[in-house]
């Protein structure tokens, strides 16, 4: 698959704050990437570099193979943006505003379509001034779908909206990607969001990439963390806290959690029923993206 | 290029017509020329209609140079302040380019502030006075058509000054996100320029000392007098043609350095 974004050493100061430092990263193709980072971590700075907004002080942005720079008109052509809080033309309706975003994009494009793709289609006459902030964010989501792009650079997209508007919102992403082969690249603060649509997470910390792996080999099960349901769970889970080769156990409900420590599912089996206790469950536990990435940030 | 400054040209002024405030200086400007008469009173020995239009735009210059520059120095910091600007720049539009489309709209208004008061001044000198001939002793020495060419002249002349007072304000208009810090710095820094010019021998190559220039001329015509459009013409164009030159440079400098976060 060829590469669609290629970010080659990127750094970024503000005077003499470092935002993002030698940042190396590569998305492929109809990939879809998520950004991950807590608050000042550098993931806006990187989405803004990425689409040119602010520019790097070294280092290379490489989108569709060539320079952003020197081939931004071509580039910024086939890429969608949405950017934090996203601003509009009050004093335009939400048709009005895009007619104008599309007029500058410079292609015959169906503004309707892209509003009714996002639901605002019957509110398209209102002023955007009168827009709640989900509506704005839904309206940032059609300027970017205007011109049917093969890249979209999202930051934060669901922010601000309520559940049903959030899980429409990607799902019409993850049609996107599916469907048209469409490369999307996402910062957001929801870890449920970023499990359900992205192949590859990528985590910023501090101006630096520190973790960048596919999203499915991060949730795989993991034989070291197994939930136990047996039938006295409080006076069990405090017999294995005493175990040496027990890293962790906790009364979660009925359930015991039980993080191992060198030990195997089967020494457990063993011991649980060598003190009596009556198992009715062993069941492997699917690590979280929010585990992760709370290891990731703090060894 | 061309194409995407007309595009980019076209959405200004789809957007410009929409809002309120436009609206207000020429408003005000038409409010100015229609009370014009009350100290210019058209009738009696002040029957020369062409003289009440030289007024009439005399009185006017200032403050169309105030409503210029303050509409100008809106027209970048106030995207900046509202964030909509960040829709824009990531279209397939040059920063030079969308400058260039702001610089037009500027240019536009300061055309349409210009027209206003030479529409109103000369309906009314024409409604109330007599624009048919500057005579002397009853001889003529300006037609009507000899006065309208002056005057459209003068209009052209104008023009070039005040569309480097919008390249100023613009550039100015670059430099903060806050709407009113461009508005005010941009007239404070003229009006203080102005001050000390002839103090610092300066005022030759400044624009702003030729904004009145060309209705001097006309206005000398008014009176029957034979006025000459050089070199005042040539001065006037090298000095604001350069201005213009220097401040969209400057504006493109600073506009492509400037980063367009949040």
């Amino acid at each position: 698959m060829p590469t669609c974004v290629q970010l080659k050493d990127l750094t970024k100061c503000y005077g003499s704050a470092v935002a993002l430092s030698g940042l190396c990263l590569e998305v492929q193709t109809g990939e879809v990437l998520g950004l991950l980072g807590p608050n000042g971590a550098g993931k806006t700075t990187t989405l803004y570099l990425l689409t040119g907004l602010i520019r790097p002080t070294s280092g290379q942005v490489m989108v569709f193979e060539r320079n952003l720079e020197r081939h931004f008109i071509e580039i910024a052509g086939r890429m969608g943006v949405v950017v934090e809080r996203p601003a509009f033309y009050g004093y335009l309706s939400a048709r009005d505003n895009l007619k104008l975003l599309a007029r500058l994009s410079g292609r015959e494009v169906t503004v309707d379509r892209a509003l009714d793709l996002v639901g605002l289609l019957r509110v398209a006459r209102q002023k955007v001034a009168g827009y709640s902030h989900g509506m704005r964010q839904r309206l940032a989501l059609a300027q970017a779908l205007l011109t049917e792009p093969e890249l979209l650079v999202l930051d934060e997209p669901t922010s601000g909206l309520d559940i049903e508007s959030s899980q429409e919102m990607l799902r019409l992403l993850r049609h996107l990607a599916k469907e048209a082969n469409v490369t999307i690249i996402f910062s957001s603060h929801m870890m449920h969001e970023v499990e359900a649509l992205c192949d590859r997470v990528a985590i910023i910390n501090r101006g630096r990439l520190v973790a960048c792996e596919e999203t499915e080999s991060l949730l795989s099960y993991d034989s070291t963390h197994v939930d136990v349901l047996l039938d006295a769970p409080e006076a069990a889970a405090k017999r294995l806290a005493e175990q040496d080769w027990v890293e962790e156990a906790a009364l979660e409900g009925f359930t015991v959690r039980v993080t191992l420590d060198g030990a195997t599912v089967h020494q457990l089996t063993a011991f649980l029923v060598a003190g009596g206790y009556r198992i009715s469950g062993i069941i492997p536990r699917r690590r979280t993206l929010q585990e992760y990435f709370l290891k990731v940030l703090n060894p | 290029m061309i194409s995407r400054i007309w595009s980019a040209y076209a959405v200004e002024i789809a957007k410009a017509i929409r809002q309120r405030h436009v609206y207000l200086g020429p408003a005000l400007v038409l409010f100015v020329v229609v009370c014009a008469p009350l100290q210019y009173s058209l009738g009696g020995e002040h029957s020369n209609g062409f003289g009440f239009v030289a007024y009439a735009t005399s009185i006017v210059n200032v403050l169309g140079l105030i409503l210029i520059l303050s509409y100008s120095a809106s027209l970048v910091s106030s995207e900046l302040s509202s964030g909509a600007i960040r829709n824009v720049m990531v279209r397939p539009l040059y920063r030079h380019e969308f400058l260039a489309a702001k610089l037009l709209l500027g240019m536009s208004y300061a055309l349409l502030i210009t027209l206003t008061t030479g529409a109103a001044s000369w309906a009314i000198a024409k409604g109330f006075g007599d624009v048919t001939a500057v005579s002397y002793g009853g001889e003529v020495i300006y037609t009507a058509y000899d006065m309208v060419r002056s005057y459209c002249l003068a209009v052209a002349l104008a023009l070039v000054p005040l569309s480097a007072g919008v390249a100023y304000a613009i550039t100015v208009s670059c430099l903060t996100r806050s709407t009113a810090a461009a508005v005010t710095g941009s007239i404070g820094i003229w009006l203080v320029v102005d001050i000390v010019k002839h103090r610092l021998h300066i005022s030759a190559f400044l624009f702003s000392s030729y904004l009145e220039s060309p209705w001097q001329v006309f206005k000398d015509r008014c009176d029957g007098l034979d006025s000459a459009w050089f070199p005042m013409a040539t001065h006037a164009m090298l000095a604001s043609v350069g201005a213009l030159l220097v401040f969209c440079a400057a504006a493109v400098a600073i506009f492509r350095r400037k980063d367009l976060h949040g």
